[in-house]
């Protein structure tokens, strides 16, 4: 089993008032499973893939990813182990917007030393089509280049597990579909993703389908 | 990729901000430098003013003390050695000695080589009632100078007085209608009158001269003189009391006093100036180190603030940059970048910041330096190069922590 969650709660206190915005939450993804969650904005998906990417201590519950559970893992562990394990994809792309197509890539190694890193972004620049762009920046690209960009970075250290939250938000039916395809690509390697979105499109792509509401997971 | 690289692209894109930032440090840096170059040139120009000053003193001293030197060697130095226990109120008033010294100390002078006195004139005065003509005169007896037997003979300065003969005064011829070859009395004996001065204005116009053998005779004293005039004493005025303290060894019983007195008032003006002089050189030494100390003081309190003002700033910049950069840090943590990589990340930029400006402040300095001609100095350099880079981190310190604390969760679900 790739990826984990048992009875996973997520607590806010605002105003006095306890929200869970993931409430008791269990999932497993197998290797190679695309597994998808859907639902409405404010349910808990982007907070669910951070529970999930090591960067949200959970209320209760427990996350193992590999067999380790990172919050057991001291904060530096924990970097260390989500620069090995996880790649994170956002609706936003969150490129660096001083860094080139190239130097977003590579820059997934500064976390650890990755040495072929270079040869590693060229063959994932072929990839996805972005060799003509190694030297643009991420304002100089179209949304589908950028998303593509973002993509091919949270794949540079060859994760075990991809996160992708939205990433189809910005894009028209064409560049989603090269994004989907490119998930399923990498859970036909062997990957494991997590899909979170309100996209209906993402399910057509997906071996298994959750939903999401008020927190609570169920399978479609 | 590394951080190194990451700075550097990150430098290049945000040019302004990190140069503002630059700029101020180098503002800074090139305060500090200035401040202490221009101490530097104060001390620099304080040391030449002095020395300036100090030659200036130098050569008017000198002028002053060849001055003196030259009135000396055209007047002479007139010396008038009298009995010691002559009252010298009474000698000043009379213009001679009531008191006698054998004649033989003349000899014993010019015999002693004492060489800083060309000739010594014997002589003795008194005032005295001309009983034939019933008036007051001044009778002076003379035998001619007795040449100082250690110098050179030179010419007689002064004529003697021929035997039986008498030289008058203007005012004693003039009023008694005599001329050059008259035959006069004076106390019942017979003289000639062998000459007749012009009028000098002096008590020379009511002074008589005979030969001293005859004016011993005349006042019934024998073998005596009462003064003996040193002449020509071609000396450097410092060494009148050398000159003093020969003539004491010779003679004990006798005192040395100076004729010419305009030289001496001369001298002591010389000193007055010296002295003058040194306390003016001391004035002006005491004005500049008051001036130095109020610019340093001035330094002590604008270098601070400056220093303070410029942590500030480039303080709040940090803030600005790491406010401007929080998706970014949000994705490299979600990259599995550790907080102190993200630490490391902003300070490294602090110190390129520090660096830069550090260098360019300094450069603005040798430059000052060099307008100023003022050598910079290696611990000025050091200082420059040091203060810059650690003035920066300081001051980006507390937003580059504040970076580390920045919760990616909390970016990454706003984003
Ligand atoms: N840091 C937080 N503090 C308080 N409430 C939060 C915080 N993060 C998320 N929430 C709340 O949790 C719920 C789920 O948020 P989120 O996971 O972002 O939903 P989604 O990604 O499905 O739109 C929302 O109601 C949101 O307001
Ligand atoms: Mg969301």
């Amino acid at each position: 089993m790739t990826l984990k969650l048992e009875n996973v709660t997520k607590s806010y206190r605002k105003a006095g008032v306890d929200i869970d915005a993931v409430d008791t939450v269990s999932l497993s993804i197998q290797p190679g499973e695309f597994a998808s969650v859907t639902g409405a904005s404010g349910c808990g998906k982007t907070t669910l893939l951070l529970l999930v990417g090591g960067l949200l201590h959970p209320s209760s519950g427990t996350v193992s990813i590999c067999d380790i559970e990172p919050y057991g893992l001291s904060s530096n562990k924990r970097a260390r182990f989500r620069a090995e394990h996880i790649g994170f994809v956002f609706q936003q792309f969150c490129l660096i917007p001083y860094l080139d197509v190239r130097e977003n890539i590579v820059s997934a190694a500064l976390a650890a030393r990755h040495p072929n890193a270079e040869l590693r972004a060229e063959e994932l620049m072929e990839q996805f089509n972005l060799s003509d762009r190694a030297k643009h920046l991420a304002e100089e690209l179209s949304t589908g280049e950028r998303q593509r960009t973002a993509l091919a970075r949270a794949m540079l250290n060859k994760p075990k597990v991809l996160l992708a939250d939205e990433p189809t938000g910005n894009l028209d039916d064409a560049n989603a579909e090269v994004v989907l395809k490119a998930l399923a690509g990498f859970a036909g390697n062997g990957g494991s993703v997590l899909l979170v979105t309100h996209d209906a499109r993402a399910a057509g792509y997906a071996d298994t389908t959750h939903r999401m509401q008020g927190g609570k997971l169920s399978v479609d | 990729m590394n951080i190194l690289h990451l700075t550097t692209r990150e430098i290049a894109h945000r040019k302004l901000s990190f140069g503002i930032g630059v700029l101020s440090i180098a503002i800074a840096v090139g305060a500090l430098m200035g401040s202490l170059i221009l101490l530097k040139a104060h001390d620099q120009r304080t040391a030449t003013i002095l020395r300036e000053k100090e030659e200036a003193l130098v050569q008017n001293t000198k002028a002053l003390d060849d001055d003196v030197r030259r009135a000396m060697l055209k007047l002479g130095f007139n010396l008038v050695i009298i009995p010691k226990d002559q009252n010298l109120g009474d000698w000043y008033a009379d213009d001679y000695a009531a008191k006698s010294m054998p004649e033989e100390y003349v000899t014993r002078l010019a015999e002693s080589g004492i060489v800083t006195v060309r000739h010594f004139l014997p002589s003795l005065q008194q005032r005295i009632t001309w009983p034939e003509k019933k008036r007051t005169i001044i009778l002076v007896g003379t035998r001619g100078e007795v040449p100082n037997l250690h110098k050179n003979l030179v010419k007689p300065l002064v004529q003697p007085v021929p035997a039986g003969t008498i030289v008058l005064g203007y005012e004693l011829h003039n009023s008694m209608g005599l001329k050059e070859g008259d035959e006069v009395t004076l106390m019942g004996r017979q003289l000639a009158v062998h000459q007749c001065y012009d009028e000098r204005g002096t008590k020379d116009d009511i002074t008589a001269w005979i030969s001293l053998p005859e004016a011993q005779e005349l006042l019934d004293k024998k073998g005596k003189i009462n003064a003996i005039l040193a002449l020509q004493c071609n000396c450097p005025g410092s060494e009148i009391h050398n000159i003093r303290r020969e003539i004491a060894k010779t003679l004990p019983d006798t005192k040395v006093v100076e004729r010419a007195s305009k030289l001496v008032a001369r001298e002591e003006a010389r000193y007055r100036v010296k002295a003058e002089g040194r306390a003016a050189l001391q004035r002006e030494i005491d004005g500049r180190n008051t001036l130095r100390q109020e610019r340093e003081q001035l330094t002590a309190l604008l270098i601070p603030i400056i220093m303070i003002a410029c942590a500030a700033w480039v303080g709040f910049l940090a803030f600005g940059n790491v406010r401007d950069r929080e998706a970014e840090i949000g994705i490299l943590r979600s990259l599995g970048v550790g907080s102190m990589k993200i630490f490391a990340i902003f300070l490294l930029r602090a110190a390129a910041m520090g660096v830069a400006g550090g260098a360019l402040g300094l450069l603005a300095g040798l430059a000052l330096g060099q307008k100023m001609a003022v050598d910079s100095d290696a611990p000025m350099i050091l200082l420059a190069l040091l203060v810059a880079p650690i003035l920066s981190l300081v001051a980006s310190w507390i937003p580059a922590l504040i970076a580390t604390q920045q919760d990616p969760a909390e970016i990454l679900r706003k984003e």
